[in-house]
């Protein structure tokens, strides 16, 4: 059983167990656990509209998870996704609002301002770490603050508010984006629109710089030991502030995504938690590109079908509650690890003895 | 014989997956008697050693301890019968004294609640005195040498009442008069009626001081021996099983060549911000290896880390050859192999390629440069096979291989992944190898010195540090003795053990 295959198995368990256990307390809550799921699952596949919901959701988690997972590569542990979510966002808003372009230019240009906005404070947490040995936790937690308040708090109600006086919809937050800065959809009656397609070629790209380009390389070994790195001559430090670069810029795309395809401005209140998200998407798919697509599928889908547990009395909490059990079931594997390693063993060995072939050495040394 | 044997061990087995690590080896050690268990790398001897510790549950056989059989796979019964394991690799809290260390877990209490430090502090100097330790309770671990810390672990076993010891490569990282010492502590222990179990690869130190020498070969018991009745070459032939071994040659190699490296009053600090070079003159030949002898902690390392670039140099200067100077030119084999060699959780592969990922031969030009599967994969199969890293899976994480094996990989990537096996990267010009053979069984001993050879006649120059006077006297083109931070002397090849010694202790000021 190969290392890929073995760490895919693991997270469908842990994400299999969740599911369970929250089926477990549902029903002991007295509610029907059951047509709550089914709820869960017309509204997030049922329909050519739910189908859509949850692919919006999905793109942004992808995103989110690809900025915790790129940044874990290198051994970094980025939490302020959350931060750089939301600078990414008010960039794309600004200039989806100050440039008149067609949508061939503007979209890409608000795009390309979000990933620029989400690195900056990436940038910052890497500048931290490398000149003055500050620990990102710590810096990117604070980071996500400072970006929230100056934000939320500032910008949004100040400087870049909307004035009352013209005649757009939104009350408060800053002003509609041009029509030439939406992201494109592909249908009349689904919220599907560009954003899926960029965030599968994110994480093909993502795949591909990890694992088969030499700077992908380096940036693994730098994550798996980075005292080995430095005696192999590898830039650390510009190893480090490329991952978190694109760390940011990843989750200021997702920002980008919501603002562009669905907010169509920077709102008043905008605390969506698709940054700390992220996280869990990152460690359910386990930091691996392609398994962070899946993990941010299944999440999404959750996430646009949980209004639908209200309809059967079933607090929408449920499905956040499924989400941090895969967390927690992927945080201690080490159980599923051993069933499934012997599952493995045993199924080896009776194909081994089929063949009538010697078992594979496993350990060499004792 | 009316007493039980102290420890005897029954017929244990010990299956990993697949793997037999060990197969129905019964030995029985007497009370009072000191006994070696020697083998290569993988041939056993810790497996064995951590089921009779109870660190390993057995898949077959029994321990017994005085003639009482142990709840097999509990440490805290192997413990309790008086079995104590000083570990190749210490387990000490740094910033606590030795006291503290030693009582650690079984600390004396004040009124049931207050830890006695002065009742501790006075067991642990009872202790030292009565095996003729010079040792400070109060000292701090962090600041104490290798050598004390080891005899902390001693002084652990023992306060927790140990009447059986094992003692796993004690030697290893010890220098030679640190060594005898240990050896001298055995012996010691011995006459007070403790009984001790030696698993060494060091077949002189294990005649020197066990009674009987139990030889492991693929997991299997072959041979027990009197010591006085065998000598080393039996045993070495016992090990491999009558292999080929490679004869020691003497080193008497290529021409002196092209002056590689010249460090003219070189001084460097160490991690810790202490003088550690302090005016180190030497200069290194193509073609010519030159080992460097030293008491542990004597600037070796430091020099090592001077020489390719990974420690600033304070004053002085180090001048080396323009072509030393191109990419991978210089190859490092570094002393901590986890902490600066390997990225454990990469896979095998991917770790021959480490420092190599941008060689022409491992990368695909275009828009990015992209590593080369096929040709890193042919590499790495090369390395394997050249070097025997077992197991042979390249995709394995080099965290699953054991230190030995490890160790092989790095000295397989440092020595071999160059022209003419990988195109496209610089020749080697300069080789620092430290301690590149520790934890390595003879046949790989061989094998990485006939590599070191190979890349001397190759035309590079090459640094070999050693704490083993017999590596350094086997591979040394000349010697060079390095004593508090500077080159004391320089001899010829095959310079006699003693006279290397004399001058290893010149510029010591004797702890």
């Amino acid at each position: 059983m190969s290392a890929g295959a073995r760490t895919l198995a693991l997270s469908a368990a842990a994400m299999l167990s969740a599911l369970a256990v929250g089926f477990v307390a549902i029903l002991l809550t007295g509610k029907d656990a059951a047509e709550g799921y089914a709820g869960v699952l017309d509204g997030s596949f049922g329909s050519f509209e739910a189908v859509g919901e949850t692919s919006v959701k999905a793109a942004v988690l992808t995103c989110t998870g690809l900025s915790v997972g790129i940044a874990f590569v290198v051994g970094l542990f980025n939490i302020g996704a959350e931060g750089q979510f939301i600078a990414g966002a008010l960039a794309a808003a600004v200039v989806g609002r100050a440039l008149h372009l067609p949508t061939a230019l503007h979209v890409p240009l608000s795009l390309l301002a979000a990933a620029a906005g989400g690195a900056l404070p990436a940038l910052a947490a890497a500048w931290l770490k490398v000149r003055r040995g500050v620990h990102e936790v710590i810096s990117t937690i604070m980071l996500n603050w400072v970006v929230i308040y100056t934000v939320q708090d500032w910008l949004v109600v100040g400087p870049l508010r909307a004035p009352s006086s013209s005649a757009e919809v939104s009350a408060s937050g800053t002003a509609q984006i041009d029509v030439t800065a939406e992201l494109p959809r592909f249908f009349e009656d689904s919220r599907l629109d560009v954003g899926l397609p960029i965030a599968v070629v994110l994480a093909v790209f993502a795949w591909f710089l990890l694992s088969r380009t030499v700077l992908g390389y380096e940036m693994r070994a730098v994550g798996a030991n980075i005292e080995a790195a430095r005696a192999a001559k590898i830039p650390v430090a510009r190893r480090l502030y490329l991952a978190m670069a694109l760390s940011g810029a990843f989750a200021g795309l997702g920002g980008a995504f919501l603002i562009l395809g669905t907010e169509h401005h920077y709102p008043g209140v905008f605390r969506t938690g698709y940054g700390f998200d992220g996280i869990a998407v990152a460690l359910v798919g386990s930091s691996h590109p392609l398994g962070v697509l899946v993990a941010a599928a299944c999440f999404g889908a959750l996430r646009a079908g949980a209004t639908r547990l209200q309809l059967v009395g079933i607090h929408p909490s449920f499905a956040e509650l499924i989400q941090g059990l895969a967390v927690l079931f992927v945080a201690t594997r080490a159980p599923f690890a051993a069933v499934l390693d012997r599952a493995a063993r045993a199924l080896e060995r009776a194909r081994s003895a089929r063949r009538g072939a010697a078992p594979p050495a496993r350990k060499g040394d004792a | 014989m009316g007493d039980p044997p102290a420890l005897e061990l029954i017929g244990l087995t010990k299956i990993f997956g697949d793997t037999s690590a060990c197969v129905d080896v019964s030995l029985s050690v007497g009370r009072g008697e000191v006994v070696a268990v020697v083998g290569e790398n993988g041939a056993g001897k810790s497996t064995l050693m951590n089921m009779a510790y109870g660190l390993y549950r057995p898949t077959r056989g029994q321990v017994k301890v005085a003639g009482r059989a142990l709840d097999l796979g509990s440490p805290r019964d192997a413990i309790a019968a008086g079995v104590g394991m000083v570990h190749q690799h210490f387990m000490q809290v740094a910033p606590l004294t030795v006291a503290e260390n030693v009582a650690l877990g079984a600390e004396p209490r004040r009124r049931g609640l207050l830890f006695d430090r002065r009742e501790a502090e006075r067991a642990v100097s009872e202790l030292a005195a009565r095996l003729g330790f010079a040792i400070d309770p109060r000292a701090i671990v962090a600041d104490c040498s290798v050598a004390t810390q080891q005899r902390v672990e001693i002084l652990k076993v023992l306060y927790r009442g140990a009447e059986v010891l094992i003692l796993d490569e004690p030697t290893a990282v010890l220098a030679p008069a640190e060594a005898h010492a240990l050896l001298d502590t055995v012996r010691a222990l011995a006459a007070e009626g403790k009984t001790c179990v030696l698993v060494s690869h060091k077949l002189r130190e294990v005649l020197a001081v066990a009674a009987r020498v139990a030889v492991m070969r693929r997991g299997k018991l072959v041979a027990i021996k009197e010591a006085k009745e065998t000598d080393a070459g039996e045993l070495a032939e016992l090990m491999v099983g009558g292999g080929a071994r490679a004869a020691a040659q003497a080193g008497v190699g290529a021409a002196r060549g092209e002056r590689i490296a010249a460090l003219r009053g070189v001084r460097a600090k160490s991690d810790r911000g202490v003088v550690a070079l302090d005016g180190v003159d030497l200069e290194l030949f193509a073609g010519e290896i030159t080992a460097v002898a030293g008491v542990d902690g004597n600037g070796q390392t430091e020099l090592a880390e001077v020489l390719t670039g990974l420690r600033p140099v304070d004053g002085g200067a180090l001048d080396l050859a323009p072509s030393a100077r191109a990419a991978g030119a210089i190859a490092h084999v570094p002393e901590d192999r986890q902490r600066r060699g390997l990225c454990l959780p990469l896979t095998v592969e991917e770790n021959l390629a480490l420092g190599r990922q941008r060689a022409k031969g491992l990368v695909k030009d275009g828009a990015v440069l992209r590593v080369d599967g096929p040709a890193r994969a042919r590499l790495a199969a090369e390395l394997i096979e050249a070097l025997d890293v077992r197991p042979r899976d390249p995709h394995l994480a080099a965290a699953s291989l054991s230190g030995g094996n490890q160790q092989k990989v790095i000295v397989a990537r440092e020595l071999l992944a160059a022209p003419p096996r990988l195109p496209g990267s610089a020749p080697l010009r300069l080789v620092v190898a430290v301690q590149p053979t520790r934890g390595l069984d003879l046949g790989a001993i061989a094998n990485v010195h006939a590599r070191l050879r190979e890349a001397r006649d190759a035309g590079a120059a090459v640094l070999v540090v050693s704490l083993d006077l017999d590596e350094i006297r086997a591979i040394g083109d000349r010697i060079v003795v390095m004593a508090a931070g500077k080159v004391v002397c320089e001899l010829p090849a095959g310079a006699e053990e003693a006279v290397i010694g004399h001058h290893m202790l010149a510029g010591e000021a004797h702890a």
